[in-house]
């Protein structure tokens, strides 16, 4: 490749706090998260009295014939059966008779069973069970919780600022680009998406609009040629700064890191492995791998700020 | 009733009997893993569902068989007939209602 990096406009001189949304945690889906530590541990013990929760069995008696039941089994205030009858279950003892009037018809209901639902606290035992590294109590699971959290917080909102900090270090940048770089780069994803297209018995420059929906977000092969044209410029930018950061922190991706993306993909994808080295040539995940190192250096840069 | 894992040798059997939801899902599929959670919440709840989950990942077989192009996928069965379906994730009082409109017809 004849284009080069010349020089890189340092990241760390660009202001992306300004960018960044700032982390307001879900205090909801933390209690949720934490109520799911106790599924394992709940227990059914059999009562007397019925409360929204329990499982309760009852006899029906009406002249609805869907509620008209010797016994059934519900658990009320779950929404599974009937909501009013399981409203005026729950409260009622076993023995007990009690009648709602239903548009269906008059439904008479004897509470026969119980079973009371019993949730343990958290504990640090049920926390230590979940074999999390470095995570042993309630607390620690809490902070462990959060850091989920934040962390999947910070990739949905990182798109923007992550474009942003891209174009400003490109445009800062000094490149020498040479025309057959980026015709090699153009060729070598429409090759890629060609073998696709053949490997699902396509021709790509045949398909019509309605073939494209779902694979790829053009209409045409003359769109899918204009689009690729126009981003593999920046692609291109991209893989330079990547080789440029890779210089600086020892980053290599080579044959093991490939064979490990041909593994992966086959698996996921369900296609031989022959298809997968068709699709996806040592050339372009090496490319690939270059660019997508630029964007791991930026992420990490975006990170520390939020 | 725990939740139980099916694969190709069991799974027809798994479903043959009684209100039964099936999910299929995938190994690497991110909503698939939201919806095993909101699963084992109604499993907790309602301790008597028959719930059985399949890998469509490592049973591709029975996926086709079952003409499962897209996960999760949740199958709801009454004694072996396929009443309702659907794609995608579930919320859980969504999943209450199939359950209110079938388990006990």
């Amino acid at each position: 490749m004849k284009s080069k990096v010349l020089q890189v406009k340092d990241y760390r001189e660009i202001d992306v706090r300004p960018l960044l949304t700032p982390f307001a945690p879900d205090e909801e889906a933390l209690e949720t998260e934490l109520r799911r530590l106790t599924n394992p541990y709940i227990r059914w013990e059999e009562g007397r009295t019925a409360a929204s929760g329990d499982q309760v069995v009852c006899r029906l008696v009406s002249d609805c014939p869907r509620f008209h039941r010797e016994k059934v089994r519900f658990v009320a205030g779950s929404g599974m059966f009937h909501r009013e009858l399981e409203a005026l279950a729950a409260g009622m003892s076993v023995g007990e008779t009690g009648e709602l009037d239903l548009p269906e018809g008059r439904v008479s209901l004897t509470l026969t069973g119980v079973m009371n639902r019993v949730v343990p606290a958290p504990s640090d035992e049920m926390v230590e069970k979940l074999g999390l590294e470095g995570v042993r109590t309630v607390a620690d699971y809490r902070a462990y919780l959060l850091a989920q959290q934040k962390e999947a917080a910070f990739q949905q909102n990182l798109y923007e600022p992550l474009r942003r900090l891209t174009r400003d270090v490109i445009s800062g940048s000094e490149f020498v680009l040479c025309r057959e770089d980026w015709a090699a780069v153009v060729n070598r994803e429409l090759d890629r998406c060609r073998t696709l297209c053949r490997q699902e018995g396509m021709v790509l420059e045949e398909m019509t609009a309605q073939q494209f929906r779902g694979r790829i977000p053009v209409e045409s092969y003359h769109e899918l040629v204009a689009m690729t044209q126009f981003e593999s410029w920046d692609r291109l930018c991209r893989y330079l700064l990547g080789r440029w950061y890779a210089q600086e922190d020892g980053f290599q991706p080579g044959e093991a890191a490939y064979e490990a993306f041909i593994a992966d993909y086959t698996k996921t994808w369900h296609v031989s492995e022959e298809n997968a080295r068709a699709a996806n040539t040592y050339e372009n995940f090496i490319f690939d791998e270059y660019a997508g190192h630029a964007c791991t250096v930026l992420t990490a840069y975006i990170k520390e700020f939020y | 009733m725990a939740i139980q894992t099916a694969d190709k040798t069991n799974f027809k059997d798994l479903i043959g009997e009684d209100f039964v939801i099936a999910d299929f899902y995938g190994t690497t599929c991110v909503p698939c893993k939201l919806f095993s959670k909101i699963l084992e919440d109604i499993e907790a709840e309602i301790p008597f569902l028959n719930i059985v989950k399949l890998n469509t990942t490592e049973n591709p077989e029975i996926a086709a068989e079952y003409q499962i192009t897209a996960v999760p996928t949740i199958h709801f069965y009454k004694d072996g007939e396929l009443v309702a379906s659907h794609v995608g994730v579930m919320q859980p009082q969504a999943v209450k209602d199939v359950i209110a409109q079938y388990m006990y017809a």
